[in-house]
């Protein structure tokens, strides 16, 4: 006798049989996945979108590749080092045809830098990684890069940018949306793309690196969490990404399904303003004064990081879906340093410090955040608003839509100034380009020059500053490294943000289905391989 | 003295209330709509002295008691009887305080909505003429669009807070009134008090504010009832959406929307509770407010 229990699982099974329009998998060697979200084009230089350049890999290679936590790993190019100060030189890797039967070549590179560049119409271009730079052909497999100052991220750069035959250099994204130009040399090669409904791939047999297991690759966007969980128990599908968090106890624990987990870099942080210029209104006395802004003295600023049970969220807020943080980097990530532990909750000493900066009395806080922009953001600051008031800090939070809120942060206070006192937002290095996080938050403001674009609260160490400034510009990689993980220390040490947690990203799939993953939360298919 | 004469068969009918009263409690809903109502006024006014916590303390609520099932103890000791929501706030509580906001909310957007409507259904309905058609097409502009989409637009221009959600409220409802009100007041108009009125040359303030208003107030009365149970329901959705009121004082909307996320993982008590004292308020000022508009409207009246 079957028993009848109504529960989330019930739930989930009903949706699943309601999703009969689902194909199930053909064949062993037949792979169908199921995407949160679809690419914008299949135009690889079209848009600079996390889910574009992801399926962009399955078709395309760069010169250089990033293997799962963003470390630099050779693609089109087999190697590739700095010739002088200002040049470096990528010998290209021999014998690659696209799937359309060319060659690869030097030319391809350079037509593909052009094609980048100037795409029609782009929400966010490409050329950013491309300007600056020049492009000569040395010969047929030696490809130089020369910038006007010394520049150790030439590489990273190059790892952005996917690679198309040359005889596609005048392509409409519209040509590569439909497949007339959609030749790169990636593991995978193009069938077809109907949006909203379905993306195919082939096997590419001639891979030069180790070809993918499966015949034909399915890939169906599915937006509703609990939906693409329900796809995966009806069989309809074999992989999906980001697993709701009330939908993986019932995941975990259900036969034949693996679930797969792994600490993203995606950080969720607070900044808390540290000049007396301008005086804002959410710090204030008791009675409602607008005061100078405390986390002035980095002793408050501690007593904030102290007060924060971090694990307490973890735990409570996450579901466990979120890992305490301490610095920019997780474990294992580019820019990660041994030494930065996460703070532990002391309450008790939150409070002292606090009474060390002058503010035994406490005084009254509001904190800012966006609603729905990361994962359980909302909560997140109400908890922390808890974890506040219980060392005397009297706080309110003001959430808004994410639109608005980071115009707010960025340039809401008079004179187009960041305008929060204190506010939680997150960051995600993109590009894996490891001076990333320096350079953009934690680099004294200095807007001409690039430096300190998202450095909202006026945190300012000269010597922090030149370690990243050397670092920027040594053509010695490992020496960078080294300073920029110095200067990490020293920024966290006297909290120029307050780390919160690293999201955790989940994967699920059948039984018999592995997949590699690391410090990136987006899918990338040919790391999904059946088992051994 | 004359005009007294004059104007005695447009006196409107006294002792509204007390036919209420007394044809309210002839029916066993409405009695039990009427108590119900005067359970949650009371439990919302003295809020502070009923619920077992304060659900607005940060510095007592704590995550670590987060989503507690009915019945379960607090670190505190004290028993959440409805159990805990997500930021570990007592549900019984939160209920007790939202109903609060959720009152005051919705009966503060009603009434200045009803002073203002009133104040242009009137003019308009006076005047007449071009005064009346420029009055008129504000109103028509203003109910050809949704009212949820016209409170998202102005909050998501004020920002959040129980006094903004106010502002909206009322600027999304005092068209109905305006509308409702002129309708009432040109049917007036045609009665041969009013000419009266107008042949004895009292001055235009007089007439509008003697006669003119209480003999087109009583549908009023019964819309104002009415709408103050579908603002209660539009500030829920507001804060369901997340634009109401800030989340650290959580409205019956917003915890009803706090709660949804835990339906699936089995956390019932967050969204169930709120829901059923949400659907209980709004039911019964919508009876209470059907009664009203029974004897209100001779047709209807039994």
């Amino acid at each position: 006798m079957r028993k009848f229990i109504f529960g989330p699982e019930a739930l989930l099974t009903a949706a699943a049989t309601s999703l009969g329009i689902l194909a199930g998998p053909v064949s062993a060697s037949d792979l169908t996945v199921a995407l949160a979200a679809e690419p914008t084009s299949m135009d690889p230089h079209y848009q600079n979108l996390t889910i574009n350049n992801s399926m962009a890999t399955q078709v395309y290679d760069a010169l250089v590749l990033q293997d799962v936590n963003q470390n630099l790993v050779p693609g089109l190019a087999a190697s590739w080092e700095p010739v002088d100060e200002r040049t470096w030189e990528f010998k290209l890797r021999a014998g690659v045809t696209f799937h359309n039967g060319a060659a690869f070549t030097a030319e391809d590179v350079i037509a593909t830098m052009q094609r980048a560049a100037n795409v029609p119409n782009s929400p966010s271009s490409f050329a950013t990684f491309i300007k600056g730079k020049t492009f000569e052909a040395v010969n047929d497999l030696t490809l130089r890069v020369s910038t006007e100052k010394p520049y150790p991220f030439t590489p990273n750069d190059m790892s952005r940018i996917s690679i198309i035959d040359s005889a596609f250099v005048d392509a409409t994204t519209e040509d590569f949306n439909t497949g007339v130009a959609s030749y790169g040399t990636g593991p995978f090669t193009f069938t077809k793309w109907l949006p909203g409904d379905v993306i195919e791939l082939s096997r590419n047999d001639g891979y030069w690196g180790a070809a993918v297991d499966w015949d034909n690759v399915v890939i169906r966007p599915i937006g509703d969490g609990t939906t693409r969980a329900a796809a995966l128990i009806a069989g309809d599908v074999d992989f999906i990404e980001r697993v709701a968090p009330a939908d993986l106890p019932t995941l975990e624990s259900r036969d034949g399904l693996s679930v797969f987990k792994s600490v993203s870099n995606r950080l969720l942080y607070m900044t808390l303003h540290m000049t007396d210029d301008p005086i804002k209104p959410y710090a204030t006395d008791h009675e409602g004064n607008p005061i100078a802004s405390p986390f002035r003295d980095v002793r408050a600023r501690e007593a904030v990081s102290l007060a924060i049970n971090r694990q307490a969220i973890a735990d409570r807020v996450m579901d466990g879906l979120s890992a305490p943080a301490g610095q920019f980097s997780p474990e294992g990530y580019i820019g990660y340093s041994a030494n930065l532990e996460p703070d532990a909750h002391d309450p008790d000493r939150a409070r002292e410090l606090l009474a060390e900066a002058g503010y035994g009395d406490g005084f009254k806080l509001t904190i800012h955040g966006p609603a729905g922009r990361y994962s359980n953001d909302t909560r997140i600051l109400e908890a922390i608003a808890q974890m506040l008031s219980r060392i005397g800090i009297d706080t309110d939070v003001e959430t808004m839509p994410a639109s608005v809120f980071f115009r707010r942060f960025s340039r809401g206070g008079p004179g187009d100034t960041p305008e929060f006192t204190a506010a939680m937002s997150g960051y995600a290095n993109g590009s894996g380009e490891p001076s990333h996080p320096l350079r953009i938050f934690i680099h004294t403001k200095q807007r001409e020059r690039g430096y300190g674009p998202g450095n909202r609260n006026g945190y300012s160490n000269p010597e922090v500053d030149k370690l990243i400034e050397d670092g920027r510009s040594s053509m010695d990689i490992a020496m960078g490294e080294r300073a920029f993980i110095q200067a990490t220390e020293i920024a966290m040490r006297e909290y120029a943000l307050v780390p919160i947690h690293h999201e955790i990203a989940t994967w699920a799939a059948r039984d018999g289905i592995a997949y590699e993953h690391g410090a990136l939360d987006s899918t990338f298919i040919h790391k999904i391989r059946p088992q051994e | 003295m004359s005009e007294a004469k004059a104007v005695s068969a447009g006196r409107p009918e006294t002792g509204l209330l007390s036919k209420f009263v007394r044809s309210d409690l002839s029916r066993p809903t409405t009695l039990i709509s009427g108590i119900l109502l005067l359970l949650i006024a009371a439990s919302a006014t003295f809020a502070p002295l009923i619920a077992p916590t304060d659900p607005y303390d940060l510095a007592t609520v704590s995550v670590l008691d987060g989503r507690l099932a009915p019945g379960e103890e607090m670190l505190d000791g004290t028993i959440a009887w409805l159990g805990t929501d997500g930021a570990g706030r007592d549900v019984l509580s939160a209920i007790i305080f939202g109903l609060r906001t959720s009152l005051t909310v919705a009966i503060s957007s009603a009434l200045i909505a009803l002073v203002v409507g009133l104040a242009v259904g009137l003019t308009a309905a006076f005047y007449g003429g071009r005064i009346d058609a420029f009055l008129m097409r504000i109103v028509d502009i203003q109910l050809s669009f949704p009212a949820i989409l016209v409170a998202l637009v102005l909050l998501a221009l004020l920002g959040k807070g129980v006094d903004k959600v106010i502002i909206a409220l009322a600027i999304v409802q005092w068209a109905l009134y305006a509308r409702t009100v002129r309708a009432a007041a040109m049917v007036e108009r045609r009665k041969e008090y009013f000419e009266a009125a107008i042949c004895l040359e009292l001055s235009n303030a007089r007439i509008i504010w003697k006669h003119l208003l209480p003999n087109s107030v009583s549908s009023l009365i019964v819309l104002a009832t009415l709408q103050t149970a579908h603002s209660i329901s539009i500030e829920a959705t507001l804060s369901f959406l997340g634009v109401g009121v800030p989340i650290t004082e959580p409205s019956l909307g917003s915890l009803i929307a706090n709660g949804f996320d835990y339906i699936l993982s089995g956390a019932y008590w967050i969204t169930f509770f709120p829901g059923v004292m949400l659907l209980a308020t709004v039911a019964a000022i919508n009876v209470l407010g059907d009664q009203l508009r029974a004897m209100v409207n001779p047709r209807l009246s039994r």
